[in-house]
This record gives structure tokens, sequence and C-alpha cells, in this order.
């Protein structure tokens, strides 16, 4: 529960401000890979349809789905006592890909280099995505200090669900043709 | 191997379904670099000894899409296009922004060569070693938005069936042509995301006459190592905090210049530049950020700047309307050029050319062009099937429908300005050159040179190699650094001053020692040789004297009827005094 971390964080994401640049992604696999890997970064920005950027990334459910969901003994995956963030033990992890099937958003991904699951670990505290975010002003994502009001399970959605609603909003009757 | 680069070429024969792998030798990298550079010499090798027999829409033409070493490390990723020029039949480096060319770097591919022509309409997909040529008849005749709509779907859907699946997909990089281009429309571009397009040069017509309707990728790897990695991440934090500071291009785009470059600069096109002042400020950026904008800061891959932005038109007749906010080219040439100075119609316009595929550039020439000719009584009703008058948005989207579509007076307007006042002088029996605001087969960019308030000098145009490319015009001294970044292939709207940084990037990325010195005196004079004699060489269909054609628009020699530069014109004894001093310079 995340009630039982210390410092317990989330990336809260503003999917209408989001430019599409992507400089969130470039820092991430810059910092977990130490080099430019698109499908490597721990936040992914989905482009189904121009224009519509969806930043897609863990929400560190209540619940934990993808830990409960891992069959390995020990569990390769378990959960930052501080910030909440699911955390990938490598040693561990057999690229099973339950934890995707798990996931209500499919966020989970094995690594396309070593094969291993891949979540976002919030950097410790401090998401370098986040930062680059706000630096450039655009605000698409935001760290929020959890609140025990809101439910962030509803935040692990599929892109391809969010991008209807999206198109919808944005572009009214038209969406139809893009979708 | 120099570093930065994934080390391989794709080259792909349409005719025989053939597909391999080509490398070029560090020496023709180190010499040639990447994107444009690289074009002139692949292009020159291949061709060169038959170039005036090559047509550009036959076969025998290649296709390029060419990365550089930059590309992905620097902010701003394009792609560049080449190939012979439909337009100018020269070589033009077109690029275009998007994620193309990082999925295809990141797939081990630096560019594709495509050459022959398919039986039937096909796509080619990538997918890191897995490349093939699949059937798009399914996808011919579709516009921008339903084509990457139609390829988003079916590369997905085909990737999320693999078991085990490894992960949630999303969509491809995309380059792709709109009925335009499929209709050999010689101002058709190759476009990206809806929006962006390599207009430049006509190679959406190429990959029309390939029955190539799109090449998409998909790379699961990193970009290649380059270097010194700890020198470009910090390079790369210098850029972008450098970028992040530019906050009038970010908060604005280019967009800002709609009202502004005709009404202070007087050098924005107006009817077929007529005029190049207006003082509508119902067309100032500010209605378009009120009326229009969805979205303030739209951009591609790593770009920190971001000036782009979603515009769209929401309710009324004009409904339905979709478009990246037309940035200042496409606010002067599907407005201001059309008589048009409504942000909504503005929009409508550009909205259309997308999702045709055109070139907006070249549509809003030969467009203001026809307008012009039918003011002047020389097209007609009769000619036409339709009344055409300045500032009508509904009526220019209809014939930009029939020139992609080359239906009726739009099978002429189709082949660009140029080459459809031969034609229509043909027919009607007189010279209607002198009203075609082009440079060797390619429609000028939205600055003029008479008023001498903007940036391009008075041989801008008429000493470029690539025609009346506003992007990379001939400057003084030559070569121009944009040739420089459209061969490294980056974005000048990502460019930092002092330059010397993006030398130092270079050099982090390559692992070479090159300078400035280095292009100025020997790349790019190199490069510009070969696009000089390639536009001179010419053919099959037009060739260029240099007497007569290394010269402005006869309208740039006419004097502005308006604004604070009424009175003045091109002076023809400066652009004589200019040209000697380039091409002396030159050698």
């Amino acid at each position: 529960m995340s009630s039982s971390q210390t410092n317990p964080i989330w990336i809260a994401r503003d999917f209408y401000n989001c430019s599409g640049c992507r400089m969130c992604e470039i820092v991430c696999s810059l910092s977990h890979e130490g080099k430019i890997w698109p499908e490597a970064s721990r936040i992914r920005i989905f482009m189904l349809i121009p224009t519509l950027e969806i930043p897609h990334l863990c929400a560190q459910c209540h619940d934990y789905p993808c830990v409960d969901a891992c069959p390995t003994e020990p569990k390769a995956l378990s959960v930052d006592n501080n910030t909440g963030a699911v955390l990938v033990n490598r040693e561990m992890c057999t690229g099973c890909g339950l934890c995707i099937e798990a996931c209500p958003g499919d966020v989970p991904f094995l690594h396309p280099g070593d094969g291993k699951a891949t979540i976002c670990d919030l950097c410790g505290g401090d998401p370098q995505c986040v930062k680059i975010c706000q630096e450039g002003r655009w605000n698409a994502l935001w760290l929020v200090k959890k609140a025990p009001s809101i439910n962030y399970k509803l935040y692990a959605k599929k892109p391809s669900e969010v991008i209807k609603e999206m198109a919808y909003h944005l572009y009214g009757d038209k969406a139809k043709e893009l979708i | 191997m120099p570093r930065g680069y994934a080390g391989k070429f794709l080259e792909i024969d349409l005719t025989n379904e053939k597909i391999k792998e080509t490398r070029f030798s560090d020496e023709i990298l180190k010499q040639y670099i990447g994107g444009r550079a690289l074009a002139c010499k692949i292009l020159w090798d291949r061709l060169g000894a038959k170039w005036e027999m090559i047509g550009p829409l036959g076969p025998e033409n290649l296709l390029l899409a060419l990365t550089g070493p930059m590309t992905g490390f620097y902010p701003g990723p394009r792609i560049c296009i080449s190939g012979k020029s439909p337009q100018s039949n020269g070589i033009v480096g077109s690029t275009v922004g998007g994620e193309f060319a990082i999925e295809l770097k990141c797939a081990g591919y630096d560019g594709v060569i495509v050459t022959g022509r398919a039986q039937h309409p096909v796509y080619i997909f990538i997918m890191d070693e897995k490349v093939e040529i699949r059937d798009a008849r399914h996808l011919w005749g579709k516009d921008g938005k339903q084509s990457i709509r139609l390829i988003n779907k079916e590369i997905i859907a085909e990737l999320e069936s693999e078991r085990p699946r490894k992960r949630m997909w999303r969509e491809p990089g995309i380059i792709y042509i709109g009925p335009a281009g499929e209709n050999m429309s010689r101002i058709a571009a190759v476009e990206q995301k809806w929006t962006h397009g390599a207009g430049y040069g006509g190679y959406g017509a190429v990959m029309g006459s390939k029955n190539l309707k799109a090449i998409v990728a998909k790379g699961t790897g990193p970009l290649p190592d380059p270097k010194d990695y700890e020198k470009v991440k910090e390079l790369l934090k210098k850029v972008v905090e450098y970028r992040l500071m530019q906050d009038s291009m970010r908060r604005w785009g280019t967009g800002s210049g709609g009202y502004a470059v005709g009404a202070e600069m007087s050098s924005e096109p107006v009817r077929n530049w007529q005029e190049e002042w207006h003082d509508k400020k119902e067309f100032g950026v500010d209605a378009f950020e009120r009326r229009v904008w969805l979205k303030r800061y739209w951009g591609d891959y790593g770009c920190p700047t971001t000036c782009l932005k979603v515009a769209a038109v929401l309710r009324g007749p004009l409904k339905g309307a979709i478009t990246d906010n037309p940035d200042y080219e496409l606010q002067a040439y599907l407005g201001t050029n059309l008589g048009i100075f409504k942000p909504e119609e503005n929009v409508y316009i550009a909205s259309i050319s997308d999702d045709l595929g055109f070139c907006g550039i070249q549509l809003g020439n030969v467009m203001g062009f026809a307008a012009e000719l039918y003011e002047r009584g020389i097209l007609t009703k009769e000619d036409l099937g339709f009344e055409l008058k300045w500032g009508d948005a509904r009526t220019f989207g209809r014939l930009a429908q029939m020139i992609a579509r080359r239906e009726g007076i739009g099978d002429i307007l189709a082949e660009g300005t140029y080459r459809a006042a031969l034609k229509i002088g043909e027919m009607k029996g007189l010279d209607v050159t002198k009203y075609a605001v082009q440079v060797k087969g390619i429609a000028v960019g939205a600055h003029g040179i008479r008023s001498g308030l903007d940036y391009p000098s008075p041989i801008a145009y008429a000493c470029n190699v690539q025609g009346g490319d506003h992007t990379s015009v001939a400057e003084f001294p030559p070569p121009d650094f944009m040739g420089f970044m459209d061969s490294a292939v980056i974005c000048a709207f990502n460019s930092i001053r002092p330059r010397e940084i993006i030398w130092e990037f270079f050099n982090a990325v390559t692992g070479w020692n090159m300078s400035m010195e280095d292009w100025n005196k020997t790349i790019g004079p190199r490069m510009l040789a070969i696009q000089r004699a390639a536009l001179l060489i010419g053919g099959p269909d037009l060739g260029w004297d240099p007497r007569v054609d290394d010269d402005n628009p006869p309208r740039f020699y006419e004097t502005l009827p308006s604004g604070p530069k009424a009175g003045q014109a091109g002076d023809r004894k400066e652009v004589q005094k200019k040209k000697r001093e380039w091409f002396s310079y030159l050698g």
C-alpha cells in the first residue's frame, strides 16, 4: 500500500500539454542506459495519432498487480519503500512478460537489450523526465506527493483507450475519421 | 568506421524486388558526411554520366532518404530526401522533420536508396534486420491522415500479435506521399506526421513514379555509439539550454511572421507577388493564437524548441481542418499569396495541402499564378470550370483537389509553376512566364528581395543550386551553412551560436577533427559543384542557360506598388555584380 512508503511520489501527466518532443525519453534512456535509446526509455510517448501525444509510464497502482503476478521466488519485482516505484531485480527476472499482462495499462515492457522487465523507477525520487519537462515549460509531467484520496490505478490505461477520449475532446466529430 | 553512423545503408530495387545492404568507405563519409552532400555523391556516381537522359519520374531515377551522423544526437532529427529533382532536373537536398530518421537509425541503417519501379503500389517496411516490400494497394489514393492511420493500425496489430509479447508497441516512423505524389504532381512533397513535408525538389512525385506509397521504419536498438558520449551529453545539455532560452521562437514559431513580414519588411508574397506588403492585422499571430491554436508547443523527437503549434477549425463551414498552425511560409503562400487573410481559411487550405501531400509553398505559388492569370483574363472560367478570385478559400481548396488528382486545369498546374507557364503560354499563344515567380523550376520561398529589408540578398535565389529554396539560399561568401545542416541532417531551427559548438558536437559524435574551414573550403564547395553541374546539365524535359536562368523571376524587377519601399525594385546591375563575385569566389 502506498501509505507504507516513506516518501510516496507520483508523476502527474497532462496529456494535452505534451509536445511530443520526447526530451523525457532522451534523459530517461541517457540516465538509465547511458545511451539515447527510445525503446528502452521507461517513459514512452505514444503518438498513434499525430498531435495527440500520450506519455505512458508506470502509475504505481495501490495494489501493484505486476508485483503480484511476478512468478519468481523471491519475486523479481518489488516496491521501493521510499517512493513507491516498482523495482526490477534483473538477476531474478526471467523475462516471462506476466507483469505486462497483469498491468491494466500494459506499461512494463521487456528491455530490447537484455529481455528483462523494465519499469519506471522514479529515478529514486528525482525523476529526470519531470525535470526536463518543467525546465522546458511544457508541464506535461509534474511531480506530486501521493494523496490518499486519489486512485492512481485509474491512470494505468492503454494509450489506445486514452486516445479516443483525447481525439473527441480536441477535435469533436472529426475524431471519427482519425481513430 | 567513423562514429555516429549505423554503418550501413539499405538499397532496395523495386523492379526486381531485391534488397541489399550497402556501405560507404570512411573516406567517402568523411568527404560527403551524409544527407545532401552524400546524396550528391551517390547520384553523381550512379547517374552522372547520363544525367541528361535520366527522367526524374522514370524508374532509372533514385529516391534517397538519408540521415547524417548528427541525426538523433543533435536536437531536431530530420531525414534528407533527394534524387534527380522533377522540378529543377538537378539535385535538391530536401529535409523533413519527424521520427522516421530516429527509427531508421535505431533499426541499424543510415539511409535508404530506392531504385526501379514497383509493379503495383507498395510500401517498404523496415524493422531492425527485417526489411520487406509490401503491398500498398489498399493505401493508394488515401490522404495523409488516412495513410498514417491505416499504416499505424496495420503495423501495431502485427507487432502486438507476436508471442511472447514483449511490449505494447507504438507507432513506427513513416515517410509517405498523398494523392499528389501518387499522381506524380511535380509539386508533391514527401511527408511525415500529417503536416511535415520535404517540399522543395518535388520528391513526392518521385515516390509516386516508383509506386512507392511509404517507407515505414521501426528500430528497437539504441542510436549508434558516438565517439565521446560524455562530451555529446555535455554539448547536448548546452544546446538544449540555449534553445530553451529562445523563448520567442518557442512561443510563436515562425508563424508570427504572417503579419509582420508583410507589414514591416514588405517582403511577403501578396496575390502572386504583385505586392509584398499588407496591413491586415486580422492576420496577426495573436488572432491565430486565439482562434485556431489548440496546442502551444509541438515538435519532433528530442526537439527543445517545439516551434510548431497545432491548429484546427472546429466549427463553421470549414470545420474539420487540422494542421500544424501554418508557419510563416504557409501563412504567406496559402494565405496572403492567395489573397486570404483569415486564420481559419489559412488553416483550411494548409490542412488540404497537407492531406493531399503537397509542398505548401509550391502549391500556393502555382495557385497564385493561376489566380493572377484569371485576374488578367488569360485563364477564363471556361478553362477552369469556375471563377478563381483572390481570397476565395473554398475555390482554392477545390483547385488543390483538382491539382492532386490532375483533373481539368489541375493536370497542367500539377506540373508546377514554370512548366505550367510554358504549357499555358503555348495554349494561349503568349508568354506568361513573366508571371511565374520561380527560379529553375522551383517556386521562390516567401521572402522577397525587393524591399531589401529581409534576409535574402539580390542573388539569394538567382544563384541558388536549389532554385527558389529560401532555407538554403546562395549566401555570400559561399557555401551556405544550411548545406552543412542538410548534410549532418539536423534542424536549422535548433542551431546555436557560436556555430563552433555545432562543430564541436559534430566531432564528439564522429571522432573526426573537422572545422567550419573544412566545410567552407572543401566539402561545401564540392557539394555545390555537383549540384551546380547537375542543374546545368538538367534534362530531359528542361535545361537551364546560366546566362538567362541565373536570375531572379521577372516580377522581382517590377516596382513594389505599396508599402514602406513602394517604388523600389530589384536592381539588375547589382545582381550582375554580385553574381560575378559569387562565381569568382566559388571558382
